[in-house]
């Protein structure tokens, strides 16, 4: 994302900054829209489901996103595509950063490159307090829009994509150490779910 | 031949393979998830188990998923 929103692509540093709060608004409405869909679904599965089994409900879809984590093809609830790349050509930036946000923040229409992501989407319904969704729902978008840092100070793409080079690693080690973290925290989620039980 | 001639000549060599693995993985999930376990701990301590949880694995997933051009 740093390669759309960027000091060089937003025209100036203000724009670039305004474009990086659209761009945390655009994933934070987003992912509060998928939380009220999934609410409504384990709301609906509440009508079938005794309460005290609904948690398993979650278990299914995020074993599949882990598995798929791990590297198995194994058939996911989500699209395996990225956010459309000729919408860079066709908006502006701002509209961009609005609708990038939108998309990624919703997940489901593209991949989820965590199984973190899935899995804590999918835990939200079990929250009792509506503030605990907003607030995390508030920490995913911050960590997805604190990348755009690497923006600060460059003055063309080439040098955020230098900066993107040097941080970035593709390295196969690099790579299982992501998954690693990905999926322990999925299963640290999926433990304080199952403990925690649906909400009293 | 060119790792005995190092060896006496007192260069460094290559280090293995394996041990790169390790020290890159060791480095970047062991310790935070580690950290994770933890946190986690402090939140159940706190009667916030699963609001923790979340917090920890919704600011990983957010990180690791914003690393796409």
């Amino acid at each position: 994302m740093a390669l759309t929103i960027n000091p060089a692509g937003s025209g100036t540093r203000t724009k670039w900054l305004a474009d990086t709060g659209v761009f945390f608004v655009g994933v934070l409405v987003g992912a509060l829209a998928s939380a009220a869909v999934l609410v409504g679904a384990i709301g609906l599965l509440s009508l079938v489901v005794p309460s005290k089994w609904l948690p398993v409900a979650v278990l299914p879809p995020a074993g599949l996103a882990m598995l798929r984590e791990l590297g198995l093809s194994v058939p996911v609830p989500y699209r395996s595509r990225q956010v459309p790349e000729w919408w860079r050509s066709v908006l502006s930036t701002r509209m961009v950063a609005l609708a990038y946000g939108l998309v990624l923040g919703f997940g489901f229409a593209t991949l989820f490159t965590t199984s973190a992501h899935l899995v804590v989407l999918l835990a939200l319904p079990f929250v009792a307090s509506p503030w605990i969704v907003v607030w995390t729902v508030a920490i995913f978008a911050a960590g997805k829009t604190i990348v755009l840092y690497l923006g600060q100070g460059t003055a063309s793409h080439a040098d955020v994509v230098a900066r993107l080079s040097l941080i970035e690693s593709a390295s196969t080690p690099r790579r299982w150490a992501r998954r690693i973290t990905g999926l322990g925290a999925s299963a640290l989620v999926l433990i304080a779910l199952l403990h925690a039980g649906p909400p009293g | 031949m060119n790792q005995p001639a190092a060896e006496a000549t007192g260069e460094r060599l290559p280090q293995p393979q394996r041990s790169n693995w390790s020290a890159v993985i060791a480095r970047d999930s062991y310790v935070l998830l580690a950290g994770f376990v933890v946190l986690l701990a402090l939140g159940r301590a706190a009667g916030m188990g699963l609001a923790t949880a979340l917090a920890i694995g919704a600011l990983l997933a957010g990180w690791q998923s914003s690393w796409s051009p």
